[in-house]
């Protein structure tokens, strides 16, 4: 139906394995400084430092190391999901009330930019104090660094979403408030607000991680282990730790991302004969 | 006389900025009369019309609407559809606003589509339909509410010149058929000739002059190619001329003008091909 979007097959599988060639030759370069830098540059005295990647591979098929790594990785990724779901709650209904006036949006949109931008080392001894030392408050840290993303981009969505002249129809037809919201607003912020989950998302990881290394009370969570393998020196385990976080985070990322290009085509007809 | 939809009385317009976009402006749009306003760009057509709709308050001056206000609708230079619902949902948006059910208003909204040659992109979204198809379902949205009164702002001015010929053919036949009052803006001569009953030539701020257009309706497409038509054309032409505008569109959308200068009516009618007039022509 759509030629521009007919592209012959073959470019792109050659795409495809073009990508897994440069993924493929990007590890092997990595693979090969590391065991450089390990073999060649520490002092044998010092390889502790970086041990070679045999070693720390080694790790994957340790169930004494994995086991509770991989319960601590789920841990913090039910907190970063809880976090998740707070900042979007959080977030579309502070956005939604900026939306509604220029003296609502004034007078909140400071605070959106100050939890963005005050360290969230200076809001740990508050949030303990408050919010406990276990799992309560690892999920305020990941709603504080990941709702400001929400805010801004739905907010961005509901005001510049629509065009002066769809709101002009609206006018016309005389709509109330909740009918200009509900049925142009939100729905042309949409697109937006699914742009600003894929970012929360991946910092709502960050946060969970974060505040696993803060608050520490009840099971630990992968940024406790972290802290855990750096105090015992435990090389092997913590860079296989901080490799598993990476992954997770990728992951995270892409389906959100996945989850955005589905919503955003089956909200403009595209995707569906 | 009908007693008229619209009066503009003496309406001016100044905005905050100081611009002066109205002078002035008295016009009347009588019931079942369509009129159109020309005149070059920046010279407050728009304002005018977004004046007349309630969309801007006028400086001085008055604006008299005999009309239902619910009856009064709007087509906007973009088509202006929400991408995100198919064509019904878009067309039936109106009627969903003033709480009409749902089976009724698809049904009229299903009905005002097949009026513009869309019945078979009744779940369409705005992204799979052509720019054409898009100012059609804007236009059904227009007249799903039966408007007593019509305001057209530049609808096909960004069209391409076939799918911009086919889309007056249709709205003189729905016009023809239906008889509302309309008050429509464009900077293109030969259509404000085709469609309307008057043109009214606006210069800086104010209306100008004023041309009646006798042809009856339904007006064929052919119309365009006849000596009656272009003299008139020529005439909205010179007076634009001398309200202090050139005429921008007006050469290029009349080129029957030319032949039917040289006496030739034969190849009038070889030069409109059927396809204009084909309800799906555009794409």
């Amino acid at each position: 139906m759509n030629p521009h979007r007919a592209r012959p097959a073959g470019g792109r599988r050659s795409g495809l394995a073009t990508t897994l060639l440069t993924v493929a030759i990007a590890a092997a370069g990595l693979f090969a400084v590391w065991t450089f830098i390990s073999l060649v540059v520490l002092d044998p005295s010092k390889r502790f430092l970086l041990p070679p990647p045999w070693e720390v591979l080694a790790t994957l098929g340790d169930a004494t190391i994995m086991t509770p790594m991989l319960q601590a990785l789920w841990r913090t990724a039910t907190v970063a999901l809880a976090g998740l779901a707070l900042a979007f709650v959080i977030g579309t209904a502070w956005a939604v009330v900026m939306a509604q006036s220029r003296w609502a949006e004034r007078i909140l949109y400071p605070y959106a930019v100050i939890l963005q931008t005050v360290p969230i080392l200076a809001l740990t001894p508050l949030i303990g104090i408050w919010f406990g030392y276990g799992i309560p408050a690892r999920i305020v840290v990941a709603v504080i660094i990941a709702v400001f993303p929400v805010i801004s981009t739905t907010f961005f969505g509901l005001t510049s979403g629509p065009t002066r002249a769809a709101h002009d129809l609206f006018t016309l037809a005389r709509a109330t408030r909740w009918q200009r919201l509900s049925r142009l607003e939100v729905p042309a912020a949409v697109p937006s607000v699914f742009t600003g989950l894929r970012s929360a998302a991946g910092l709502s990881v960050i946060g969970a991680i974060v505040g696993d290394f803060f608050f520490q009370q009840g099971a630990a969570g992968i940024g406790g282990l972290l802290r855990i393998y750096t105090l015992r020196l435990n090389m092997d385990a913590l860079l296989t730790a901080v490799g598993l976080t990476a992954l997770f985070g990728v992951v995270v990322f892409s389906v959100f991302a996945a989850l955005e290009g589905w919503v955003v085509g089956r909200w403009y007809g595209r995707g569906r004969p | 006389m009908t007693p008229p939809a619209l009066v503009l009385d003496g309406v001016t317009k100044v905005f905050d900025d100081g611009t002066r976009a109205l002078d002035g402006v008295s016009l009347t749009v009588g019931r079942g009369e369509l009129v159109t306003l020309v005149g070059p760009s920046g010279c407050g057509k728009t304002t005018a019309l977004r004046v007349a709709a309630g969309l801007e308050p006028p400086t001085s001056g008055s604006v008299h609407l005999d009309a239902d206000p619910a009856a009064v609708s709007f087509v906007f230079q973009d088509p202006t559809l929400l991408e995100w619902r198919t064509a019904t949902a878009n067309v039936a948006l109106v009627p969903e606003l003033r709480g009409v059910t749902r089976a009724e208003r698809t049904e009229r909204a299903h009905r005002a589509l097949e009026d513009v040659g869309l019945g078979d992109a009744l779940d369409k979204r705005p992204r799979q339909l052509s720019g054409g198809m898009r100012m059609r379902v804007s236009i059904a949205r227009a007249l799903v509410a039966d408007p007593e009164l019509a305001l057209f702002d530049e609808p096909f001015g960004a069209l391409d010149e076939i799918t911009r010929l086919s889309l007056q053919t249709l709205l003189q036949g729905i016009f023809a058929r239906r008889r509302f009052a309309g008050l429509f803006i464009t900077h293109s001569v030969s259509e404000a000739v085709y469609l309307s009953d008057r043109v009214l030539v606006m210069g800086p701020g104010r209306v100008e002059a004023e041309v009646a257009v006798p042809f009856a309706h339904p007006r064929p497409p052919e119309l365009r190619f006849t000596p009656e038509f272009a003299a008139l054309a020529g005439d909205v032409s010179r007076l634009l001329e001398r309200a202090g505008g050139e005429p921008t569109t007006a050469s290029e959308s009349s080129p029957s003008g030319v032949t039917t200068a040289r006496g030739e009516p034969a190849t009038a009618s070889e030069g409109s091909p059927s396809g204009v007039t084909d309800a799906r022509g555009d794409s």
